[in-house]
């Protein structure tokens, strides 16, 4: 039977993303609408203003719907709030035919997500760290070994339940279910990186407007993950304070002169020092492009290096044999790499493509913004394939056919 | 009690500027409000003569902040009603500081928007680490100087290098025992002035008006002098004030605002002529407003307190300085429209988030005492 057709909605600080997209035998996306909206109603990654969100969430779908020429029933949506946080589990069991079965596996998967987290928040994920069989760890498929005991690593994920609550109450505000919710560093992972980087070792870091998010891969499974409420908005909001300008003005002089390193000119106009508008009263008046430059650099190191030391306790910090993947909308500030490079002591850093393991996501403005959307999308794909073999009546609910 | 005006507030804050104000206690009358600010409840015992009070007692248990301007900011803001408490109404709010790391360079700023925003004209009293602090203090001061600038209405610096210039050669004990004096001292003269009795009375109301009216940098200076030729000698020595920074001062001043002091021997003839002497020193055009304190305790020598105002600087984003100030009948000027003021933070209103101890919404550039090129 053939796999319906996806919908995927990302809620960011700076943009609602949502998109539609056709799926192959193997789970491959092809992305064949597209919807972007400016967000105003969240603040690092919470909702402020939901009802300005679900009207401009109804825009966005409605723009992927008419492209696509397909009604959305359902959506996967991206979580991207900086209450993401882990929490490593093991979960142990007799093997009881002395050969591991399915069973035994799934046993142990219960045993092992079976842990403790506040009442407040809810689990979203749960990542196999890897199988131990009788002291033989790090066992991918452990179906069919001998032994006696089998025990289970696992990292779950979880977040603020409002914050789930939040993002389903504005997909119900524009008539949609909620498939599932992800992870947005998860989704971007899987938008940019390749098997050879997961294989060697790589952290994907997905600097956004109001969250930074992070995921970190190590022979093929995942070692760290999370997220800290710090992104874009924090550069533009140090630019209004240092210079007390109107942060769309901050905003504006960000994207034109901003730059993560300390170069003393402009990257656009090579301009030393940048006369600000008669708008608001300005007439006369300039900035200092060096001046300019420190704030972005001062916020962004920070940034980088907060991401480094969550990475650094997670034990993870020397096995990036493939660096770092930057991704976000953040990562269009020039010099950011070099910012990376300087914070990773000389690990090799690059700026990820979501279309990596998507199609038809076209010639979009400021690309690496859609790591997320792009990569749930590729999660959505590989999910209903491997439901529609359990149960290809859900998805002819979602589609309406 | 004086028969003056009592809006006066003199508030100390850290460790530095709570020694400094506590001189000034001994000049002032019960209607002054003498104060001091810290989170560290060692203070108390070390500082006599003023009230104390501990700031930030619930997050940081009455420990110092380490050097952490961040904690000396968020121990206001935690007790921001403590500190509105303690000063109540004054017209006239004079806060004392020693910058360079800790409680006052973090507080500073804060107590001074609260100052305002409470309705108080504010002059600000910093002192600038030594040089041999190293540079991360200078920093750390020069930045937290920046955000003072922006609350004060008036700001005078002192270094503390050119304070202790003439002292160099003087055990270390010693010369801070007799640097601080100089500044206590300048304080306690400071106070007697607004609120002791004399034939021309120069009071909070009057400096609150001359602040106002001339908002910005300023120079405050204390010179003494006795014996023959003493109302020569003390306008030389006022020239020569280490907080003056040197005659170059007065050249640029606006406006002046100069208080003398002398027991019942003081005559008409020295007042004229110490007026006249500074008023020479001054360019021409600079508003002047003098006082006079005659006290028994001044007998035999004479003193003068002055305070000089810069031209204003401009600065991207300053307002205009044709901008008219709208003056209410009575009293005082208005002080400056709201939505002349900062920038108000696009994170003002959520949660905060702190990370080791920081508020990351705050600008980093701030956090870490880094000087922008203007």
């Amino acid at each position: 039977m053939k796999t319906p057709p996806i919908a995927v909605l990302e809620i960011g600080t700076s943009n609602i993303y949502a998109m539609i997209g056709d799926v192959n035998e193997n789970g491959e996306v092809t992305i064949t609408g597209k919807g972007v909206q400016p967000s105003f109603g969240m603040r690092k990654g919470e909702v402020l203003d939901m009802g300005n969100l679900v009207g401009k969430v109804g825009e966005a779908v409605k723009q992927a719907s008419t492209e696509a020429n397909i009604n959305v029933g359902s959506v996967y949506m991206a979580v991207n709030s900086g209450s993401i946080e882990t929490v490593q589990n093991r979960g142990s069991i007799a093997i009881h035919t002395q050969k591991v079965t399915q069973d035994d596996v799934d046993e142990v998967m219960d045993y092992a997500k079976d842990v403790a987290i506040p009442a407040n928040r809810r689990s979203i994920h749960t990542w196999v760290l890897g199988y131990t069989v009788d002291g033989q760890a790090n066992i991918l498929k452990p179906v069919g070994h001998s032994g006696g005991q089998l025990s289970l690593d696992v990292m779950v994920v979880h977040v603020d339940a409002n914050c789930i609550n939040n993002l389903q109450s504005i997909a119900e505000g524009v008539n949609l279910d909620t498939a599932d919710v992800v992870f947005g560093g998860f989704c971007s992972a899987m938008s940019v990186l390749t098997p050879e980087q997961k294989q060697g070792g790589v952290a994907v870091i997905d600097i956004g407007g109001g969250t930074t998010k992070y995921l970190v891969y190590s022979d093929l499974r995942i070692a760290a993950a999370g997220s800290i409420p710090v992104g874009g908005d924090h550069v533009t909001n140090d630019i209004s304070l240092a210079f007390n300008l109107p942060q769309a003005t901050a905003e504006e002089l960000k994207l034109q002169h901003g730059s993560a390193i300390v170069t003393g000119a402009s990257s656009s106009s090579g301009e030393r020092r940048i006369p600000l508008s008669d708008t608001f009263g300005r007439k006369g008046q300039s900035i200092s492009v060096k001046a300019l430059q420190t704030v972005v650099n001062a916020r962004l190191n920070e940034i980088l290096s907060l991401v480094r030391s969550r990475i650094a306790a997670a034990g993870v910090a020397n096995r990036l044999a493939a660096g770092v993947v930057m991704t976000g909308g953040v990562t269009a500030t020039p010099g950011i790499l070099d910012l990376a490079k300087s914070v990773f002591g000389g690990a090799p850093c690059s700026i990820g493509d979501p279309a990596t393991n998507i199609s038809g996501l076209g010639d979009v403005p400021n690309r690496a913004a859609y790591a997320t959307i792009a990569g749930l999308a590729v999660y959505a794909g590989k999910t209903c394939v491997r439901r529609s073999g359990d149960n290809g009546g859900i998805m002819r609910r979602i589609f309406g056919r | 009690m004086s028969d003056f005006n009592p809006d006066l507030a003199i508030v100390g804050l850290g460790g530095g500027g709570c020694k400094f104000v506590s001189a000034a206690a001994r000049g002032a009358d019960a209607s002054v409000k003498v104060v001091g600010f810290d989170t560290d409840a060692m203070l108390s015992r070390e500082v006599h003569g003023i009230h104390c009070s501990i700031l930030g007692m619930d997050r940081y248990e009455g420990r110092g902040t380490g050097g952490d301007p961040v904690k000396g900011r968020t121990a206001v803001s935690d007790d921001a009603d403590k500190v509105r408490d303690a000063v109540g109404n004054a017209r006239l709010a004079v806060v004392v500081v020693g910058l360079g790391g800790g409680f006052g360079s973090g507080a500073a700023p804060e107590v001074l928007s609260i100052l305002r925003a409470n309705g108080a004209t504010t002059l600000c009293i910093a002192t600038m680490p030594f040089g041999f602090e190293g540079q991360a203090r200078g920093n750390a001061a020069a930045h937290a100087l920046s955000l003072i600038e922006d609350q004060a209405d008036a700001l005078a610096v002192v270094k503390l290098d050119d304070l202790y210039d003439s002292l160099a050669q003087l055990p270390i004990d010693e010369a801070r025992a007799r640097a601080g004096e100089r500044l206590a001292d300048a304080m306690l003269l400071f106070c007697s002035l607004l609120t002791s009795p004399g034939y021309v009375s120069l009071g909070p109301e009057d400096i609150s008006a001359m602040i106002l009216g001339h908002p910005g940098r300023c120079h405050f200076a204390v010179a003494s002098a006795d014996g023959p030729g003493r109302e020569l000698d003390v306008v030389r020595r006022l020239g020569k004030s280490a907080m003056v920074g040197g005659a170059a001062a007065f050249g640029g001043a606006q406006a002046a605002m100069l208080g003398i002091m002398g027991g019942r021997d003081l005559t008409l003839c020295e007042l004229g002529e110490i007026s006249a002497s500074v008023k020479s020193l001054l360019p021409g055009g600079c508003e002047v407003a003098v006082g006079t304190v005659v006290s028994a305790a001044y007998t035999g020598s004479v003193k003068v307190v002055g305070l000089f105002f810069e031209a204003a600087r401009k600065q991207p984003g300053d307002m205009p300085a044709d901008v008219e100030q709208p003056i209410q009948s009575g009293r005082r000027r208005a002080r400056p429209s709201a939505l002349s003021a900062r920038t108000k933070s696009k994170f003002a209103g959520v949660a905060a988030t702190i990370i080791d101890g920081q508020d990351i919404d705050t600008p980093t550039f701030m956090r870490l005492g880094i000087t922008l090129e203007r």
